[in-house]
């Protein structure tokens, strides 16, 4: 057996326990209760939120504070098209990507000239602002009140809604596997690894970044889309500078150097937030602890440390790699 | 190919270049010589778009490139590599030379494709030419000086430049890896009739490769000739060979 037949194995196993994973969530509705289903629900829009945002992050190297701005833009188009147009979901879940990139495009286009941390802060400045729109704007937004959204009555059921959301959440994870492994992802890559020297192998990084930033705004957007028919309601909050600390911290919680770990950030984040959230008044501060602590601990987060686990010779390479780094 | 005219630079008040010109002829290996803080990475900088200059102007076939962005110029065939060898440590040695490639031929705009055996037979070409196709699959960052130098150059050869910057392309290496790279060097000369301006502190590594020299001092144009001129110069020892603590770099 060569080492492309075992390669090959690895591939198709890899494929097979992907189906066996999505089997299992196509036979949940049968297996856990509807609330249950209401929660992996809420989990999986937050695991496209967390992915969308470590194309940025994981894939690019940029540290952004702004993210929900996407997120909330594209949850208040699905409301406002609703609100005021009667459109229903299903065509508005395709417009919101394009208005929360056409933000990111604007946004990117400002941010975009600085780098660290004054990049850091301007997203956070120019996601306040978008917030701040939204929130002021009484007569277009409501305001605080919000804009009440209801779904096509063939998603209203829980479980209906769940495989909606599931679908497209798969797809939306699929695209963005595909732009990961794609030259272009691995030009984001080279961003991420050696700023200075792209510029040098003709790669014009501003146009890049322009181009992650849009990209990666138009997949928050779908998760926002899915989030305002979910809780039948947009509201500002979804777009406060807070809500943008939540894909930084799924990411860094699940290890956003791998393709999946935002993932199993997404899941920490959602179910220890309710685990606790039944049981005390104080889930925040529990689920602040614990990502303190796998930040601390496991700093490639939690699929960072399990690889390092499954691949301990392979993992040798990459430490002597990561000391030897100019 | 290549004319620098009337260049400065300062620096927080630094005069780094002082009104350098000088130009290099198509085809041909220059060294660029001249005492530490002289200004010769000041002007390879100038040169691949990475700092602008305060006056003066540098024409590349005939067109001035002030103000073109480093990543233009790569397309536009001039490629440079590094005093402090730059690559993608943590992409193997096969992917970085692939991601200049792609870059050249423009098709790192394609988000469908999967990167894994885009244009693999030009990228094991070039490793190859400088004789690293055996270590395509190794990280970048486990390379030592040589090899890493030589990865460079690969990456440089993905752009099919005309012309290549080389700031100190033996810093730090032994006597074999020097002796790897000179050879390397020379071949992308002859044999891709790629133009060459090099830094070099070496001064054997020098005299073995420059078809011509020009000294700079102080951040100007101060001597040019043939090696044995230069050698027999005694302006030029007097600023360079005369302090032999700047001759070792």
């Amino acid at each position: 057996m060569t080492f492309d037949d075992v390669a090959r194995i690895v591939k198709t196993t890899r494929l097979l326990w992907l189906a066996l994973l999505l089997a299992n969530f196509l036979a949940l509705p049968w297996l856990i209760s509807e609330s249950l289903i209401f929660l992996i629900t809420e989990f999986l829009i937050m695991a496209l939120y967390a992915m969308s945002y470590n194309l940025l992050f994981g894939q690019t190297g940029m540290l952004s504070f702004g993210h929900a701005a996407f997120y909330g833009v594209g949850a208040y188009t699905v409301a406002l098209l609703f609100a005021y147009l009667r459109i229903q979901l299903v065509p508005a879940i395709f417009l919101a990507p394009l208005v929360a990139g056409l933000i990111g495009l604007i946004i990117g286009f400002f941010v975009l000239r600085l780098t660290g941390f004054y990049f850091a802060i301007t997203t956070t400045a120019f996601a306040q602002l978008v917030y701040t729109v939204v929130y002021e704007w009484y007569g277009f937004t409501g305001g605080d009140n919000g804009v009440h959204v209801v779904p096509p009555d063939y998603l209203l059921a829980t479980t209906n809604y769940y495989y909606f959301t599931l679908g497209t959440v798969v797809v939306c994870i699929a695209l963005l596997h595909m732009i990961t492994v794609s030259p272009f992802g691995a030009a984001l890559g080279g961003i991420r690894e050696n700023p200075e020297r792209v510029a040098f192998i003709g790669i014009n990084i501003r146009a890049y970044q322009l181009a992650a930033f849009i990209i990666g705004g138009a997949f928050a957007g779908v998760a926002g889309a899915l989030r305002a028919p979910f809780q039948q309601m947009a509201f500002p909050s979804l777009l406060f500078w807070t809500s943008s600390a939540d894909p930084l911290l799924m990411a860094l919680a699940g290890g956003f150097h791998t393709f999946f770990g935002p993932i199993i950030g997404a899941a920490i984040f959602v179910f220890v937030n309710f685990y606790f959230a039944i049981r005390t008044e104080y889930a925040l501060m529990f689920l602040g602890i614990l990502i303190t602590l796998i930040v601390l601990f496991l700093p490639g987060g939690v699929v960072g440390f399990v690889e390092r686990i499954l691949f301990r010779g392979k993992d040798r390479n990459r430490k002597s790699v990561g000391s030897g780094g100019n | 190919m290549l004319k620098i005219a009337n260049v400065s630079k300062s620096f927080f008040g630094f005069l780094a270049l002082n009104n350098m010109t000088m130009s290099v002829e198509s085809g041909e290996m220059r060294a660029l010589i001249g005492p530490n803080g002289a200004g010769k990475t000041t002007l390879l900088n100038v040169i691949s778009g990475y700092f602008l200059p305060d006056t003066g102007d540098v024409q590349y076939k005939g067109r001035s490139i002030i103000g073109v962005a480093s990543h233009r110029l790569f397309h536009e065939g001039i490629a440079r590599s590094f005093q402090v060898t730059s690559i993608f440590p943590r992409y193997s040695v096969f992917q970085n030379v692939q991601l200049a490639l792609m870059s050249r031929h423009g098709r790192c705009r394609n988000l469908v494709t999967r990167v894994k055996g885009v244009l693999r037979d030009e990228v094991y070409g070039l490793l190859a030419f400088v004789k690293m196709d055996h270590r395509a699959n190794d990280l970048g960052g486990q390379l030592n000086a040589g090899d890493r130098k030589r990865l460079e150059f690969a990456m440089a050869l993905a752009a099919e430049p005309e012309l290549m910057l080389l700031d100190e392309p033996t810093a730090g290496m032994g006597e074999s890896e020097k002796g790897l790279v000179i050879d390397i060097i020379k071949r992308m000369n002859r044999q891709r009739g790629v133009t060459i301006l090099f830094t070099e502190h070496d001064m054997d590594v020098v005299f073995d490769m420059a078809f011509k020299i020009t000294v700079m001092h102080e951040g100007s144009f101060f001597a040019e000739g043939l090696p044995q001129e230069i050698r027999d110069d005694k302006r030029v020892e007097e600023i360079y060979f005369g302090e032999p603590s700047l001759a070792e770099g």
